[in-house]
């Protein structure tokens, strides 16, 4: 039988908090990918988080972590996380850059760990979010 | 097709105002930044409007048709005249 969930306060704040979990283990990840590199990973100004559910029972807004991926003095790839309920997804970042934009997507279960895959906005196929396609994304920028 | 036509145009959109936000990032311009990552939520949600009201119309295209068909199939005349 399927499991029935209550969506209340207590459950829009645990995916909150599972939310920002997975961001911080992804910029970690990145981080860990970056070492010995000519790159360098800094936080970045926050964004706001304030979508439908939270308004739906009452939970103010919140902020989420970005970051900046420097080459030298110059950003070279922005991580600005978009939104957690995004339809077909368990979250959604954004990876911009002043040549192209593209879109990270986790499309694992709620409270699963996470299973990034990365989107271009031309396909609808999205790619494996594995080291050597970062570095790829970051050779593009 | 209109859907590729404006699948096009969605992505042209969101490739200027994305390079606008990358810019004003690197800037560090804090206001400009987020209204232009406004802008390109609102582009997606039009893209996204427009989508689901094409997928509605297509579901009840669908549905009439069976039902038609399924009405045009009917023997019972009971069954039938409900």
């Amino acid at each position: 039988m399927q499991e029935t969930i209550k969506i209340d306060k207590a459950h829009v704040e645990k995916q909150i908090k599972d939310w920002k979990k997975r961001i911080s283990s992804l910029y970690s990840t990145l981080q860990d990918w970056l070492k010995g590199t000519k790159y360098t990973l800094k936080s970045g100004a926050k964004v706001t988080m304030y979508e439908e559910p939270m308004s739906l029972v009452d939970i103010k807004s919140t902020e989420v972590d970005t970051v900046d991926i420097y080459r030298g003095n110059r950003i070279v790839l922005s991580f600005k996380p978009r939104g957690l309920w995004v339809i077909g997804t368990n979250g959604r970042i954004d990876i911009i850059s002043l040549k192209k934009g593209y879109i990270l997507v986790d499309v694992s279960n709620q409270f699963k760990p996470p299973h990034w895959k990365l989107f271009n906005g031309e396909s609808t196929n999205g790619n494996e979010f594995k080291k050597q396609l970062f570095f790829q994304l970051l050779r593009n920028s | 097709m209109i859907f590729d036509e404006l699948g096009k145009i969605y992505n042209e959109i969101d490739a200027i105002y994305l390079q606008a936000e990358a810019k004003a990032r690197a800037k560090g311009f804090r206001k400009k930044e987020a209204e232009y990552s406004r802008r390109r939520e609102l582009n997606d949600h039009a893209y996204f409007l427009f989508m689901f009201t094409r997928l509605e119309d297509r579901i009840r295209e669908i549905s009439n048709n069976l039902i038609d068909k399924k009405n045009t199939n009917l023997r019972d005349w009971k069954v039938r005249r409900i």
